[in-house]
């Protein structure tokens, strides 16, 4: 733990932070009259050089993906311990595993368009990367030897390969085990497969290096995704059994202690959260659940418990807290754009765009 | 209280005082009263100093972050780099008068034991309270830098709030003057 | 087109039996077509009021998919999608309206009087991970699956209409072949023969009494 090697990269966020929309822009940008009008008022903010080069205004959710890739690319550069950064930013790695395991061990046509230029490896490295991978298991070789050339390889991203490479292999085992039925991973298990390898990795890595605002987050994140997830699989109605392999480990609430609430009622899920500061979010997701009532609204209020906490990053001075904060203020401003962005191209009205917006940063 | 970074580094500090002490008290025969005397000015120098060091050191890395992004901020963050220098001086300054009040520039340094003592415990003031506040001091410093990277117009705040940790080192200062011109006797 | 008969008696009443029998099947087929145009019409009723009922379901389940669209990133929701949802078999069988063959298809494990819901005991998996999507997007493929029964039911129906609406155009030709054509023209031929006959009666009578008047001169 380091907090110290933070200070510069922390003056630079302080410096960017300024750069992001406030709740007004945002607001001002919803009231626009359409999608045309929209895209037009964000070209004085940051975002309009990636609007500018759009050819057509209706690929608006590549000019946000390109700034986000940009805005990780920069952070990432400034990072003195690459492999915080490198671990948040791994989610997206680990969804483009999730693309090319479906369409390699699945045999479902590969979907470019699924693929997140967000992660640290680009997705086309990513093919040589199973690539290699897929061969050395062919011809009996080990892992260790083939990371030979890897050497001069930033070692947050060896790092991270071999996660990447031991989730597939897992991937790949259970496939093979059940060679006689095509799907024998459920596409559903393959992705809880896949984020559960993610979550876990991440945790370790930011308990590592000590950084406890950084792992309180991610806790709290898998916290919030679980009841999310117990809710929906409620709603679902999926099987006690097939809940315990979504639900992530290490949050705050043990995973055991969900599934074991999620077998019996809403009640016991209400238990399981209580002393934990979703106790509310809790109560009243099961509140809907038993009425029977739509889950939008109260996701929402899911994420803006999620992004307060972020947002206490805000305050501390030093430390990598502040540079994920940021990121993830732009992750979410994003999001925001996109709804409104989405909800112009689709003529949503203003109130089923607003009561989609997540909270903003500043 | 000690769990964060500059915890540690107080802790080492107090720990390295207290290894002088314990230096002092057992090996206080062999190295008699001028040796014991001379710890207290290394001590004065050495603590503030090392505060200060780090807390300038620190504090200048998050300021080179926010000129990275915007160079029409330097003069304003300049400025609350400098704070936590002053500690340094602080125990330079008790450092001198300690030589100068043993006798080292005037030829004939002869202290008993009593005096060696009287000299380091005059000294430990400005040392402890310099090391320490020298680290809390960069502390909000580079918080005050925050409100200089967000609200320029507002960089007098800045200034104030790490001021007010200055206070302790003055009065660490204050007493380590005191203590050295009117307690310790000659 | 005229019938050209021999005239005799024999002839005659051979026609007279064939208008007999072409009314009879004119009458019967007339009541078919009655009876077809009745069932067309329930049904393309029926059919009405599926595709309404279809059609806002459709814009209500689009709506909330492009709810679902706004919130997820593209990427991530291509991601989710990349798998189906699994099949769904069809079943066919036959029935028959007035002679019809016409198809009955529902989906297999979900039988029409349940429309919508998914039967007791059978839980529809999602072939996504829950962690990276919304329950926007369970609502808007629920919806899409619930619109799934309508549409096979809607095909259905629709093919029923195509067949009844053959089948009636098949009947009314017939119908109307009866009416104007074959009916009047029978009816022609008998009234032709009959005069014919009367023609040779009254001709064969007045040759009697030709023949009667030389013999009484003689």
């Amino acid at each position: 733990m380091d907090e110290f090697a933070w200070a510069s990269a922390v003056g630079r966020i302080r410096v960017l932070e300024k750069g992001l929309l406030s709740k007004q822009e945002l607001n001002r940008l919803a009231e626009s009259r359409n999608l045309e009008a929209a895209i037009g008022s964000l070209r004085d903010s940051v975002y309009g050089p990636y609007f500018a080069r759009l050819e057509n205004v209706e690929d608006f959710d590549v000019a946000l993906e390109r700034f986000l890739a940009d805005s990780y690319a920069y952070i990432g550069s400034m990072a003195p311990e690459p492999l915080v950064i490198t671990a948040y930013r791994a989610r997206y790695d680990f969804h483009n595993l999730k693309v090319f395991s479906k369409s390699r061990l699945l045999g479902i046509p590969r979907e470019d368009k699924a693929l997140s230029l967000l992660g640290n490896i680009r997705p086309e490295d990513f093919i040589g990367f199973l690539d290699t991978i897929d061969r050395d298991r062919d011809a009996g070789v080990a892992r260790d030897t083939s990371l030979e050339d890897e050497k001069s390889e930033r070692p947050d991203l060896v790092e991270l390969k071999s996660v990447l490479a031991r989730t597939y292999e897992t991937l790949k085992s259970r496939v093979v085990n059940d060679a006689n039925n095509t799907l024998g991973l459920s596409p559903l298990e393959l992705d809880s497969l896949v984020d559960r390898a993610f979550y876990g990795w991440a945790q370790g890595v930011f308990r590592r290096f000590g950084y406890d605002g950084v792992s309180d987050f991610l806790s709290s994140e898998m916290d919030i995704l679980n009841l999310k997830m117990a809710l929906r699989a409620k709603r679902l109605g999926l099987p006690c059994s097939l809940f315990s392999n979504l639900a992530l480990p290490e949050g705050n609430v043990p995973s055991e202690v969900l599934v074991d609430a999620y077998g019996k009622d809403g009640e016991k899920i209400k238990l399981a959260y209580k002393g934990t500061p979703w106790e509310r979010l809790a109560s009243e997701g099961v509140a809907l659940l038993e009425r029977g009532e739509r889950l939008t609204a109260w996701e929402k209020s899911c994420d803006d418990a999620l992004f307060r906490l972020i947002k206490k990053a805000r305050i501390l001075p030093l430390g990598p807290e502040p540079v994920i904060g940021y990121i993830a203020a732009r992750e979410a401003e994003v999001k925001n754009i996109r709804i409104i962005l989405a909800g112009k191209q689709s003529e949503l009205s203003a109130g089923e765009i607003a009561e989609r917006l997540r909270e903003s940063y500043v | 209280m000690f769990g964060g970074l500059t915890g540690m580094l107080v802790l080492f500090g107090l720990l390295v005082s207290f290894l002088a002490l314990g230096t002092a008290a057992f090996f206080g025969e062999v190295l008699g009263g001028n040796g014991i005397a001379l710890i207290g000015a290394g001590l004065a120098v050495f603590l503030s100093g090392m505060g200060s060091t780090i807390g300038v050191g620190i504090a200048g890395e998050k300021a080179a972050g926010i000129t990275a992004e915007d160079p029409e901020k330097f003069g304003r963050l300049l400025l609350l780099q400098a704070l936590p220098g002053t500690q340094g001086i602080y125990g330079f300054l008790v450092g001198f008068l300690a030589m100068f009040r043993m006798g080292a520039f005037s030829g004939g340094m002869n202290l008993t034991i009593d005096q060696g003592w009287q000299f380091l415990f005059a000294c430990l003031p400005v040392a402890i309270t310099c090391l320490v506040s020298g680290l809390y001091q960069a502390r909000v410093s580079i918080a005050g830098m925050d409100i200089v990277a967000k609200h320029p117009e507002e960089s007098g705040k800045a200034l104030i709030l790490p001021a007010m940790v200055e206070t302790y080192a003055v009065l660490g200062l204050l007493a380590s003057v005191l203590l050295l011109m009117f307690a310790v006797k000659v | 087109m005229e019938i050209r008969v021999n005239a005799t008696r024999q002839e005659l009443t051979r026609l007279k039996a064939r208008v007999r029998m072409a009314k009879r099947g004119h009458k019967l087929l007339k009541d078919k077509r009655d009876q077809l145009m009745k069932e067309f019409l329930a049904i393309v009723h029926e059919s009405q009021r599926l595709r309404q009922e279809l059609e806002k379901k459709l814009s209500l389940a689009y709506k909330s998919f492009s709810l679902a669209r706004a919130v997820l990133s593209p990427p991530a929701l291509e991601e989710a999608l990349m798998v189906a949802g699994g099949p769904e078999e069809v079943s066919i069988s036959y029935r028959h309206i007035m002679n019809v063959v016409v198809p009955e298809m529902y989906i297999t494990g979900r039988s029409p009087a349940q429309g919508s819901q998914p039967e007791e005991g059978r839980v529809m998996l999602p072939t996504y991970g829950l962690a990276s999507t919304s329950s926007d997007l369970d609502d808007a493929l629920a919806q899409f699956r619930g619109i799934m029964p309508l549409l096979v039911r809607l095909s259905c129906i629709e093919r029923t209409i195509q067949l009844l609406a053959d089948e009636i155009e098949k009947t009314r030709r017939r119908v109307n072949a009866l009416e104007y054509v074959l009916i009047p023209e029978l009816e022609q031929a008998v009234k032709d023969v009959e005069m014919r006959l009367e023609e040779m009666d009254r001709a064969n009578a007045s040759r009697l009494m030709k023949i009667k008047d030389i013999v009484r001169a003689h």
